[in-house]
């Protein structure tokens, strides 16, 4: 066990946590706090600030030890992930976003809603909350592998630590806190995978050199060395990654939460010069690192998932090895606080409402840190039972696509509520029977991505229904004419 | 490190390039600049 790593990492976080949220509780005593700070931090975020939160938001198990995880199998290529992610975050600040805020609404929830009427917006509250608590496990099992690798204990020991930290880490202060303590984060993290990627220059047996002539040796792993070398990679995952994660996010609450706290459209327009680089050229480190793991024989043997924090363990120096872990917790303990945070405030401000529409704003935020515990303890429970990281994630994914493809409909075309629910629900049967219930594998086309499959069927379906069923004008259409 | 050098750089330049051409599309979605919450006629 790295005793002293460990102590190191839980010291930082703790002091970090404790240190922001003291910060903004004495802040928010001198200046008085506002309605609804929890959730959405007053709605006074610069761009800077937003920028970095939607970035580490979305920035969490996929692109660290996920990516290192998919570098095993597609080496450099695993980086598109990061650069779909970008695409993603044009989406979200520059389009979606800004329509969002414009309609007034808290939630995507609240938004769906005032497109489609309360039935499909109950439908995607639903859809999201499930999705993003199955996130939540993600996330969960990326700081049981780190926690894991600090320590050297159980994996079910280290996810129950880290559950108990990633709770308390949400609960605390809420979205405002998260936000500054996601900037410290981001430093950290950024700084140690920089440290590492110079460490392993000198602690790699013969360099980085070694790690391409090794590569390039075999036909079978020279491909994996060039971010263009194998375009079936780019069909079947650099491109349906940027499809379905800017669909899926682009109205989603995950990708909303962060753009509702902006002071307002103009600093979330700026926020893409922040977000759009810091998620987007984060991948390509961990799939270095990623790739260098792979190229060592003997870390093979560990499994894909496990031969990188193997190497790391061996190879880099202990300070390096617990900056680099400390900023990894960080990410994913961000991304596990504001993901458990999404649901939560779905729930609360979404269907709480429903039964006691009257309820103070002290109560939904009561409901929304009992809900967050709630999701701590499911994620402790079966993060051990997940699947690949991203290939989980691309698939949660295809089923925001037909939301966003009505969404776009119900804004600038036509609002059908029955048109939409008809659309969702044929979209959804479709990704189940094409990838969870295996009709991909049973037709040997592996790089016909799911997403593919939804956009497909979104766009159809979506169009047939919506032109055929009866429905009021999209909600932006009249005052256009 | 060849690998290494390259990969960054490509990834680097991809990427802005994507936030730059993002940016220019958000200029051009004069809807989304302003804040005043939309009013849906009846």
């Amino acid at each position: 066990m790295h005793l002293g790593i460990l102590i190191g990492i839980v010291l930082y976080e703790i002091i970090s946590i404790a240190l922001v949220s003291w910060l903004i509780t004495r802040k928010q005593k001198h200046a008085g706090k506002e309605a609804g700070s929890f959730a959405f931090a007053g709605g006074g975020l610069p761009a800077s600030l937003v920028g970095i939160t939607l970035a580490l938001t979305l920035l969490g198990s996929a692109h660290n030890w996920g990516t290192c995880q998919n570098a095993a199998s597609m080496g450099v290529i695993a980086a598109w992930f990061g650069i779909a992610c970008a695409v993603m975050m044009v989406v979200i600040t520059q389009i979606t976003g800004p329509w969002m805020r414009r309609t007034g609404a808290k939630t995507s929830g609240e938004f769906l809603g005032k497109i489609f009427g309360p039935t499909s917006g109950r439908l995607i509250s639903a859809m999201n909350a499930a999705l993003i608590i199955g996130m939540c496990c993600l996330e969960m099992e990326a700081i049981a592998v780190t926690i894991n690798l600090m320590t050297g204990w159980s994996y079910t020991v280290s996810a129950i630590l880290g559950g108990i930290v990633a709770v308390l880490y949400v609960l605390l202060a809420g979205m405002k806190e998260i936000a500054w303590l996601n900037l410290i984060n981001a430093i950290v993290m950024y700084l140690g995978l920089i440290l590492v990627f110079i460490s392993l220059i000198f602690k790699l047996p013969g360099g980085w050199d070694a790690v391409e002539t090794t590569m390039l040796s075999s036909p079978d792993t020279a491909w994996m060395t060039n971010l263009f070398g194998n375009p079936a990679l780019i069909v079947g995952f650099a491109i349906p990654s940027a499809l379905g994660a800017s669909l899926f996010h682009g109205m989603a609450q995950t990708g909303y939460q962060p753009i509702a706290t902006a002071k307002n459209n103009k600093e979330v327009k700026k926020s893409i010069w922040f977000a759009g680089p810091i998620n987007g050229c984060f991948c390509i480190l961990p799939a270095l690192i990623g790739v260098a793991a792979f190229s060592i024989i003997a870390y093979r043997s560990a499994g894909d998932m496990m031969m990188t924090p193997a190497m790391m363990a061996d190879l880099l120096p202990k300070p390096v090895l617990g900056l680099l872990l400390a900023g990894f917790l960080g990410v994913d303990l961000s991304s596990f606080a504001v993901m458990s945070l999404a649901p939560a405030t779905i729930i609360s401000h979404d269907m709480y409402t429903l039964k006691n529409p009257k309820a103070t704003e002290e109560q939904k935020t009561r409901l929304t840190r009992i809900i967050i515990v709630i999701i701590g303890i499911v994620s402790i429970l079966i993060c051990n039972l997940q699947p690949i990281v991203v290939n989980m994630v691309n698939w949660s994914f295809a089923f925001g696509v037909p939301v966003f493809v009505m969404g776009v409909f119900g804004l600038w075309w036509k609002r059908s509520a029955k048109a939409s629910v008809i659309t969702f629900i044929i979209t959804w049967i479709a990704v189940c029977i094409w990838s969870t219930f295996g009709l991909q594998d049973y037709l040997q086309m592996a790089n016909f991505h799911v997403t593919y499959i939804a956009t497909i069927f979104s766009v159809v379906i979506g169009v047939i229904t919506t032109a055929v069923c009866e429905g009021k004008p999209g909600l932006f259409v009249k005052k256009r004419k | 490190m060849h690998m290494c050098i390259v990969s960054i750089i490509q990834v680097v330049v991809i990427v802005f390039a994507i936030t730059g051409i993002g940016f220019a599309i958000g200029k051009a979605n004069k809807f989304g600049e302003t804040d005043d919450i939309w009013k849906e006629d009846k």
